[in-house]
């Protein structure tokens, strides 16, 4: 109780008295702006098929403030994603047990950490330490730092004693403690990312997992390449990248999904380069020097890579009518991941 | 007993309500009460499988796509010009299922000669409140009266329709439990969806490569082989058996060497699909030529109905 008490006064001194130098909020051009607010419609999604029992997701909610109902080709879906995402990075924690390491790139509202915590509480890890980094925009970030600090069951998962707080004081749009790494950064200025991740103590020698849940898409080729040639570079020993993204854009969902989504301003600048299952292993392969890339759109990931009983239990939750629309929508969407190990035996333990 | 005719202030009133909803304008709820309460009456006098004369112009999934029901109208021509069956789904998943619907129960009302509107799986108290129509009433009528007096006209509508004897038109397809358009006959219609049986495969049932029987991966009705679709026109004297239900990209789709065929109306489905639409004319001689068009251009819808379709983000 004591500890609220004095953890209040750090939100109070937060966000009642204003402080001094609040650092000034950049302009975003409006695809950025647009591609920021992507993160509301991933949350939306993901609280409400949390809420009809499709995956366990005690934290998204916090991050909400009106939910919204979603069809269930949608929460099929987004079933589907969460699942595949929590596979790749169960199986990367315990395949280097006590020093893992995830960086999620354009995080959002994502909620992976607070799960991953639950799950190191419940001992599915063993003795696997997770060392977390997020970095999106400076609104989302100080939105998502704000929500965090008001709400005990999120924050307790980061500080648990006093002297928690004292050594690792939350900050406005940053915070910086030993196993939790959130800040603002344009990932496009990859000099500044990696004086960022340096000055944070992230180790460039730590087994590290990258993910990217559409967030590279929406950028051009070029940066996409630098990113993924810099993480390369910058993480020197077992790397591993997990890209979530759209896909084909050339049939006639394709070119409606795209110009969809041009309409509320999120350009997909990236899809033409990279618009296959084959141009993403290629793209690991040859821009983030991957020794190992494997990708599948989400109908064979849905059908084939995740577990079959949580399968058959999520399909009797929902009437469900969109079958044609289900192939189509889902063979729009792929998972990649690309590994790049010290020893050749974890590229089998890391798959999709 | 037939139903009555329409008298002339009835006549007045229904022309003058085609013309409200060709605008995309809801009807009131007392006014829909009135006119579901009038089409229950006509739509009983209908059999189970509704008899069709042609020329007809049949029509597949509409699913609230008001814009795009109005460019098939120009397509096909206008009715009561064009003579017009459609094979169901007018609600759920578009934004102007209460507009939708409304008109097309307006027009049977007004020519009930010259329209045929079947029953599909999402004219159904259940569905409606997953795939949106309920939502939809509860919002452009702040209660959900007018849901219920439309899913309650539901139960009435025909399962299935026979053009001149040779067409077998339904929503969804065969049913293990029925080998004539007798078996159909003798079912009692007026009910909500049941979740199995034969009413329920009528609507629910999808043609399938594979031969005989199979389950419905929808957890709804069958999948049926050639076999079982040759079986079933053979022994009824049937040439085709036209269904809607399922997205085909092109509108329309042949299966089963040309003993089904699948038409699908709703262009670029939810927003999000990019499929032509398709209608099946068919002529007095029994002729059909296939007519496909694309959505109707949306600038002119207002803005909040150009909200993006969801995604993944």
């Amino acid at each position: 109780m004591q500890l609220k008490i004095h953890f209040n006064n750090y939100y109070q001194s937060l966000y009642l008295m204003e402080p001094i130098s609040t650092p000034p909020i950049k302009k975003l051009t409006p695809q950025e702006l647009a591609v920021m607010n992507t993160s509301n419609d991933a949350l939306l999604t993901k609280v409400y098929s949390a809420s009809l029992g499709y995956f366990k997701d005690d934290y998204s909610h916090y991050f909400l403030k009106a939910k919204k109902k979603m069809l269930p080709i949608i929460n099929r879906g987004t079933w589907a994603r969460v699942q595949a995402v929590r596979q790749i990075v169960t199986r990367f924690i315990k395949a280097f047990p006590g020093n893992a390491q995830i960086v999620s790139l354009g995080a959002g509202y994502d909620t992976t950490y607070f799960w991953i915590k639950d799950q190191i509480k419940e001992g599915v890890y063993g003795e696997g330490a997770v060392k977390y980094v997020e970095v999106d925009y400076q609104q989302v970030v100080e939105k998502k730092i704000e929500i965090i600090l008001k709400n005990e069951a999120l924050w307790k998962h980061l500080w648990t004693t006093q002297e928690d707080i004292d050594d690792h004081k939350p900050e406005k749009s940053e915070l910086n403690l030993p196993d939790y790494k959130l800040f603002s950064l344009d990932i496009t200025d990859t000099s500044s990312l990696a004086a960022k991740l340096s000055s944070l103590s992230v180790d460039p020698a730590a087994p590290t997992l990258i993910l990217s849940e559409c967030v590279l898409i929406y950028l051009p080729p070029d940066a996409i390449t630098s990113i993924l040639s810099f993480l390369s570079s910058h993480f020197t020993s077992d790397l591993a990248i997990m890209c979530y993204e759209m896909i084909n854009p050339h049939d006639a969902f394709g070119r409606m999904m795209l110009e969809n989504l041009e309409d509320r301003g999120c350009k997909l600048q990236g899809i033409h380069a990279c618009p296959s299952e084959g141009a993403q292993i290629a793209r690991l392969k040859e821009h983030a020097g991957m020794t190992m890339a494997e990708c599948y759109n989400m109908s064979v990931v849905y059908g084939r890579k995740l577990d079959a009983a949580e399968r058959a239990r999520i399909e009797k939750l929902e009437i469900f009518d969109e079958y044609e629309e289900w192939d189509l929508l889902s063979s729009h969407y792929c998972v990649s991941l690309g590994r790049r190990f010290v020893k050749d035996e974890d590229n089998q333990k890391v798959c999709i | 007993m037939a139903t009555k005719e329409l008298n002339i202030p009835e006549i007045t009133l229904l022309d003058k309500q085609i013309e409200t909803l060709m605008e995309c304008k809801p009807l009131s709820e007392s006014e829909v009460k009135q006119l579901c309460e009038r089409a229950k009456e006509v739509l009983i006098q209908e059999s189970n499988v509704s008899v069709v004369r042609a020329p007809v112009t049949i029509c597949g999934d509409i699913h609230g796509q008001f814009h795009d029901l109005k460019e098939l109208f120009r397509i096909g021509g206008q009715p009561p010009e064009t003579n017009y069956l459609f094979m169901g789904d007018y609600v759920d998943r578009g934004y102007y299922s209460v507009e939708t619907v409304t008109l097309l129960v307006c027009l049977k009302v007004r020519f009930r000669d010259r329209l045929t509107i079947l029953r599909g799986n999402h004219e159904s108290r259940q569905i409606t409140q997953v795939y949106g129509f309920y939502d939809e009433c509860l919002r452009k009528y702040g209660n959900a009266n007018v849901w219920k007096t439309f899913t309650e006209l539901f139960d009435y509508l025909p399962l299935t329709a026979v053009v001149e004897g040779q067409i077998f038109c339904l929503h969804g397809g065969l049913s293990p439990s029925i080998d004539t358009l007798d078996q159909i006959r003798q079912l009692d219609r007026v009910q909500e969806v049941p979740h199995e049986g034969p009413i329920c495969d009528l609507l629910w049932s999808d043609p399938d490569d594979r031969c005989g029987w199979g389950i419905s991966p929808r957890g709804a009705g069958y999948s049926f082989g050639q076999d079982i679709s040759e079986q079933f026109n053979h022994a009824n004297g049937l040439k085709l058996i036209s269904r809607a239900h399922q997205l085909v990209m092109n509108g329309y789709n042949w299966a089963h060497e040309r003993n089904v065929v699948t038409v699908f109306s709703a262009p670029n489905y939810c927003y999000r699909c990019g499929n032509e639409a398709a209608i099946m004319e068919v002529d007095e001689f029994m002729k059909y030529t296939f007519l496909q068009f694309d959505p109707a251009p949306r600038q002119n819808e207002p803005t909040m109905s150009k909200r993006t379709p969801d995604y993944f983000l």
